[in-house]
């Protein structure tokens, strides 16, 4: 006992004793940390900035690509109105000539010989908005032949024209696109009537069936912190007291509570940018999907006493979602006016669910980067209210404040989904409408 | 990452030296020990009051005989069996000296005198509290070996204390 008493005071008088370290170690341990790449140089970090660089410029370049389509669809889309309207009365010029759109199709065989054939969209109604786009498509080839005869008489049109400018102006580039514009109504007058109201039914069926796309930015709401002490549970403490380095605490017998240490959490909005697609079933009711990419970021803080450990996570997820929109209500959306789509505010409800993979993880401590096991797949089921306003006819702003809640996919990886499984969440983005 | 290293760096050392006593070499293991640490603190878990320093311990003990191994003084030259095996020690059982007023370095620099297998083994068991099965397991010894090299390391360190105090006391 007595040598055990003598070795108790050697262990006891080297237990805390320090010596200097080395001089210059610190300056050859960064550079060691360097040569292993993980510690944060400023080579490093420039690097990284130049690479969230280009990344925003990606986003940047995309989204410009996006919009500048969305002008390109709208300026075609434009274009194809103006046609559309001049068809559209001469269609309705068929429906006033003979009731029966079948037999009004015919007639129009010997115009559509260079026209596209497009398929029937069946129905009646469908027949006529067929005829409207094949014209449409051919409308520079009948006004050469037609055009000399006739003269316009514009009386009848004043009401479309009062609509006309608003679609037609944005185009300045094609005067042969505008001409038929200007020769389209020489057809209508060489018919006593011109009962465009007819016709306008049919528009609106048309931009009915059309495919959305939407460019959009998503966050949760609300962060989650979290702050714990932290009592060393039972299997833990046996094995900790039978670590080779920690013996010493074998003689402990008692659950251990570890005091001067706290562990804090800090989970920051997760943020979402993503790209959809939504297909219309009928007027009201659309199926969406499409590609989002979701950034998560965690603080955790370990205290342990004086010291202080902070990790920083970051989690890369992309995910695929499905879902339904329902179209409540529409406000400004004047039945009579179906090309001035624009000013047009809906609200619907969305519903649906997503599937998340983990594509990339990483912890960064005191300025050392790891990868992190990939957190599983992760499900989750959302519904929101979607407000949108179209700055065009086939641009529009939308909103979708929501709640989303995602399932425990059992795996152990620490984030906003596992602290805060339900959430309320908003959604906003650019969407497109890409018509037939 | 630098306030680890301010906190655990001076008590790092006196581990290393009690291991490998030249300082250009010790230099080398805290170095890599120091690397290890830093890359792997995310794998590191808190279990308790000391357990960060006992890691920190831990990994610098572990360099150090990886050191003594690599540079093979410590595998060919004493824990071979022949190098281990102790002639039997007439039991005298001399009086340990008092150590209450032993300077630290003074026993860290007598520690570093020591034979490396006697260091070895009187670190392990002594600082590191490894039982000697788990000493003999780590370098390949059998487990009275361990604890005869412990005593005879003990010994020997005991005649460094009693020498030393005796110059100071004349």
């Amino acid at each position: 006992m007595k040598q055990d008493k003598w070795t108790q005071q050697l262990h006891d008088k080297l237990a805390e004793h320090e010596t200097p370290a080395p001089d210059g170690l610190w300056d050859d341990l960064e550079a060691a940390l360097a040569g292993v790449g993980t510690a944060p140089t400023p080579a490093q970090s420039g690097r990284t900035r130049f690479v969230a660089l280009r990344r925003w410029a990606a986003a940047a370049a995309i989204a410009a690509l996006v919009c500048g389509g969305g002008m390109i669809w709208w300026g075609q889309e434009t274009q194809k109105m103006e046609s559309m309207v001049s068809m559209a009365e001469e269609a309705s010029i068929d429906n006033v000539e003979e009731q029966s759109e079948e037999t009004s199709l015919p007639s129009e065989d010997e115009v559509q010989s260079a026209a596209i054939p497009l398929p029937s969209r069946g129905g009646a109604r469908g027949g006529v908005s067929k005829s409207n786009i094949c014209i449409a498509e051919t409308t520079p080839l009948k006004e050469e032949t037609n055009t000399p005869p006739l003269t316009p008489p514009l009386e009848g049109r004043g009401m479309d024209e009062s609509e006309m400018p608003q679609t037609t102006q944005p185009k300045s580039e094609e005067s042969q696109t505008t001409q038929p514009k200007s020769e389209e109504p020489q057809i209508i007058p060489s018919k006593p009537e011109s009962p465009t109201k007819v016709y306008r039914p049919h528009r609106v069926k048309h931009t009915n069936r059309n495919l959305s796309l939407s460019l959009y930015a998503m966050n949760g709401l609300g962060t989650k912190d979290n702050s714990n002490g932290v009592m060393m549970a039972d299997a833990l403490a046996e094995k900790y007291a039978n670590t080779m380095a920690n013996a010493y605490t074998s003689r402990r017998q008692s659950p251990i509570f570890l005091t001067g240490y706290e562990e804090r959490e800090h989970h920051r909005q997760p943020v979402s940018f993503g790209l959809s697609v939504s297909y219309p079933f009928t007027q009201r009711l659309s199926l969406t999907s499409g590609i989002v990419y979701t950034k998560m970021r965690s603080d955790f803080e370990q205290i342990i006493r004086t010291q202080q450990i902070n990790k920083e996570q970051t989690l890369h997820y992309v995910g695929i979602p499905l879902g339904l929109n329902y179209r409540l209500w529409q406000l400004g959306a004047r039945s009579s006016s179906s090309v001035k789509k624009h000013g047009v505010f809906t609200a619907y409800v969305s519903t649906g669910f997503q599937a998340d993979w983990n594509v990339d993880a990483r912890q960064n401590t005191e300025g050392v980067e790891s990868h992190l096991d990939k957190d599983k797949m992760q499900w989750s089921v959302n519904a929101s209210l979607g407000l949108q306003y179209n700055l065009m006819p086939q641009l529009a702003l939308y909103a979708e404040p929501g709640i989303s809640h995602y399932f425990d996919n059992g795996s152990n990886v620490q984030n906003f989904f596992k602290d805060k499984p339900t959430s309320l969440r908003l959604q906003v983005g650019i969407r497109m409408t890409v018509d037939h | 990452m630098r306030r680890l290293y301010d906190r655990y760096s001076g008590y790092a050392m006196a581990v290393g030296l009690r291991y490998v006593p030249e300082r250009d070499e010790v230099r080398d293991v805290l170095q890599d020990s120091f690397v290890k640490i830093l890359t792997t603190i995310t794998q590191f878990e808190y279990r308790g009051e000391g357990s960060l320093k006992a890691w920190v311990t831990r990994i610098v003990c572990n360099m150090a005989i990886d050191h003594l191994r690599a540079n093979s003084r410590f595998l060919q030259a004493d824990t071979s069996r022949r190098g281990f095996e102790i002639p039997d020690i007439p039991d005298d059982e001399d009086e340990e000296p008092d150590i209450g007023d032993l300077p630290p370095d003074v026993l860290l620099e007598m520690i570093g005198r020591l034979p490396t297998n006697y260091r070895t083994v009187l670190n392990l068991f002594v600082f590191e509290q490894v039982p000697h099965k788990e000493i003999a397991r780590q370098l390949g010894i059998k487990e009275n070996t361990s604890s005869s090299i412990f005593f005879r390391a003990k010994r020997m360190l005991g005649k460094m204390i009693q020498e030393y105090q005796n110059k100071q006391r004349t």
